[in-house]
């Protein structure tokens, strides 16, 4: 390497040891943090006061809840992971193979939270709680209530 | 050495280096796509391609950067240096294949030419953590291009080293931008420790490196100010200079390696005509001043390379006065003879004598 | 160098001196201990990417009537609950590439001089889905029935509450499975292309809780505000508006009056007042 080549090697170098520092320095410094949001609007139902039965798999728990007064049924159902289907529709079926078509539609489920949907009042309490995808066809969870 | 240009002149060692090039990569490339396989296994094709080479490609820039002071602070590692080519080109190859995933992926399908949609897409330029990125990975990219493409000895010879190896400087730049391209790109996302802690260790190991060879560089520069009669400058003492070695000197700008061989001194630029290569670092093999880079050789008493070769450089007046070796600056034309100085053995002893004593004395 | 040995490394000869290979040697086996670390990780210091699904390459026919406003939807009657109430699915229309779904129903609208909302469509397409959230890809309108005695009614948009939002604004094909991740600085540049070429903008936010919300975003009157989000994409904003629930979906129409901001860095504290 020319003397003068070797030269403005060295005064690159010189420079880059001090400016990548304060590179680095500076990026980490505007790292967006994670915000979390004041508005979180609910629109679900108040849960009855009640609580039934409770049942829980890995991707969610569900709670039979009931209003004494009026005898009316509600399942809530929190989700412990996100939905990994196209679509979610939640059943009360009489056996834990029967087809939704023969069961009681209840709602539908979409993002990760709680969801209270209402289920009616004749209930045996022998029912299962099906998630049903009607896009795929499959039976996403059964689960005995 | 080659008379005609070819695309590669294969040898041993070249393939050994790229056999372990290639290991490596793929080594590389096994750990990160199995683990993320195993640890990710949502993460889709594209993504895992344009994670894995970008990784690979900066991660072997890294490697390719800390060569060169390597090399110049234990000359033992020369070897890395020999085929560092190849490993350029594959770089560049695999930084490729990123930046046009990354292209397609990001920038193209839209309502806008995707090389457009790269500059107008994030037009926040006045800010650092929401500059566009991208921009500095696309310009260290089309450096890496413009070495890679000009990478061949075609280009080498007919730029002229001076201006290849200027020209090839210019990855410093690419290797900050591209530091640049990550830290404001991925690293804004990932927020890892552990990623910033890597990248911030392969910052310092590539800076550290280069600041220690140039601070070790500047300290073996051998600049006497001293000029001696008749346009002679005083160098070092005889015994100073191994058998078969030289000792380099910068004298108004001409850099000049005196070789001692066969009881002879002979001076010749410094410079080899390749890549500019160190000849002074070099030794003499076969009676040939060998550069110490890739292997290009001289003949001592009138710096022409051995025939069928063509390379010359230019050569200078040595002299020896009182176990001192002098060296008349002024070089004559590329290939000039100039009779080797001759080393008598009784003015090498006297030499030893006289210095002894001086210690002795000292 | 004053540092030599008489050993001298010859590229083009056979082998290397054997300090020199030592030394070579010495350098191999480092790389060998550090290639795989540092490939180890790399690998495993990533977030990690979610369960979005895109069925790339995988057909599916759906129907339903098609809602316009405010944006492309495709509703699918499923049935009724034990209140007889319609259960609907909305899937969020959009085309293939960085484009939206809103400019070939104009057309389509303006050949026919007629108004599609509201039609019974049969399309074709891939469907993208994460979260509960579920999109299709358009390849093409299979069907167009302008006989409208089909099943579906058209639910009123339900007002659920009105505030102020803070999330990062992103292009929901890519959020919900074409891309992973398809959020975040990297996805930036990707996300205003997406939504430049009109696809509906999405408000991704967390609650305290850590459970993800996705806000449609429109203007108050419900028209697309894609161009005057474009310069926030991929940044955390705050956003003041009212949230009508359009059958799964959240839509939130934007307050004419309080123009988009980026979060502040201390946010509760410094969070402009929508009310």
């Amino acid at each position: 390497m020319t003397p003068n080549l070797r030269k403005y090697h060295r005064r690159i170098w010189f420079f880059l040891a001090g400016l990548l520092p304060i590179l680095l320095v500076a990026a980490i410094a505007v790292i967006p943090a994670e915000r979390t949001s004041p508005s979180t609007p609910d629109n679900q139902p108040e849960a009855l006061p009640k609580v039934v039965k409770t049942a829980s798999s890995d991707l969610l728990v569900a709670t039979l809840r009931q209003d004494s007064a009026t005898g009316e049924r509600q399942v809530e159902i929190e989700l412990k992971q996100a939905l990994t289907n196209p679509s979610t529709l939640v059943y009360l079926i009489a056996d834990e193979n029967a087809d939704p078509a023969t069961g009681k539609l209840l709602g539908s489920l979409s993002s990760r939270k709680i969801y209270r949907l209402d289920a009616g009042k004749n209930l045996s309490g022998q029912e299962y709680l099906l998630l049903f995808d009607p896009i795929t066809h499959l039976k996403i969870a059964t689960l005995k209530l | 050495m080659s008379v005609n240009y070819a695309p590669i002149l294969w040898n041993r060692q070249k393939k050994i280096y790229d056999r372990l090039m290639f290991g490596f990569m793929g080594l590389f490339i096994a750990v990160f796509i199995g683990l993320q396989l195993i640890f990710y296994p949502t993460i889709t094709a594209e993504t895992l391609i344009i994670r894995a080479t970008g990784t690979l490609a900066f991660f072997m820039l890294h490697i390719i950067l800390c060569m060169g002071p390597l090399t110049r602070i234990d000359p033992r590692f020369l070897p890395l240096l020999y085929n560092r080519r190849h490993l350029g080109v594959t770089m560049c190859c695999v930084a490729l294949v990123h930046g046009v995933f990354n292209i397609i992926q990001f920038q193209a399908f839209g309502n806008a030419d995707p090389l457009v949609s790269m500059f107008i897409s994030n037009v926040n330029y006045n800010s650092i953590g929401r500059f566009p990125f991208e921009i500095f990975g696309f310009f260290a990219l089309l450096i890496l291009l413009l070495m890679a493409a000009t990478s061949h000895d075609f280009w080498l010879k007919n730029l002229s080293p001076k201006v290849w190896k200027a020209l090839h400087m210019i990855v410093y730049f690419a290797y900050a931008m591209l530091v640049a391209h990550v830290l404001l790109g991925v690293i804004q996302l990932e927020k890892s420790p552990v990623l910033i802690g890597v990248l911030g260790l392969g910052i310092l190991t590539v800076t550290g490196l280069h600041v220690w060879a140039a601070i070790l560089n500047k300290k073996q520069t051998n600049e006497p100010s001293e000029r001696e009669t008749e346009g002679f400058v005083r160098v070092c003492a005889v015994e100073d200079i191994a058998e078969n070695r030289a000792k380099t000197v910068l004298i108004d700008g001409e850099n000049i390696a005196i070789f001692k061989y066969e009881n002879k001194l002979s001076a010749i630029n410094n410079l080899c005509r390749h890549q500019n290569g160190p000849l002074g670092e070099g030794k003499i093999v076969d009676g040939c001043i060998t550069c110490p880079w890739h292997g290009y050789q001289y003949l001592p008493h009138n710096g022409q390379s051995p025939p069928p070769f063509t390379e010359k450089v230019e050569t200078y007046d040595v002299k020896l006065l009182d176990g001192w070796v002098y060296v008349n600056p002024t070089p004559y034309q590329e290939g000039t003879e100039r009779p080797p100085c001759p080393i008598h053995s009784a003015l090498k002893r006297l030499t030893k004598i006289e210095k002894s004593d001086g210690e002795a004395n000292g | 160098m004053e540092k030599q040995t008489d050993e001298f490394y010859i590229g083009w000869q056979e082998a290397a001196p054997d300090g020199i290979s030592r030394r070579v040697r010495m350098f191999i086996v480092a790389v060998c201990v550090i290639v795989p670390i540092i490939g180890a990780l790399l690998a495993l210091n990533q977030r990690g990417f979610v369960s979005s699904n895109f069925e790339f390459g995988e057909t599916t026919e759906l129907e339903g009537a098609l809602i316009t406003t405010p944006a492309p939807f495709l509703e699918i009657y499923r049935g009724n609950d034990v209140n007889d109430k319609l259960i609907f699915q909305h899937i969020l229309l959009v085309k293939p590439g960085k484009h939206g779904m809103g400019e070939e129903i104009s057309d389509l609208e303006k050949n026919l001089k007629h108004s599609l909302d509201g039609q019974f469509v049969k399309l074709q397409g891939s469907l993208i889905y994460h979260d509960g959230k579920t999109m299709m890809e358009v390849e093409k309108i299979t069907s167009l029935m302008l006989d409208t005695t089909g099943i579906h009614v058209m639910l009123p948009f339900k007002p659920i509450g009105s505030g102020t939002f803070v999330g990062e604004i992103a292009d929901p094909k890519c959020l919900f499975g074409v891309m992973k991740p398809g959020y975040g600085k990297p996805h930036r540049s990707c996300g205003a292309r997406c939504i430049a070429g009109g696809i509906p903008p999405v408000l991704k936010t967390i609650s305290d809780n850590g459970n993800l919300e996705y806000y449609l975003l429109v203007n108050e009157d419900g028209s697309p505000l894609n161009d005057q989000i474009l310069p926030y994409v991929g940044d955390q904003v705050v956003v003041c508006g009212e949230v009508k629930m359009v059958g799964d979906w959240m839509v939130l129409y934007k307050f004419a009056d309080k123009n988009l901001a980026l979060a502040p860095e201390t946010m509760r504290k410094e969070l402009p007042l929508c009310k």
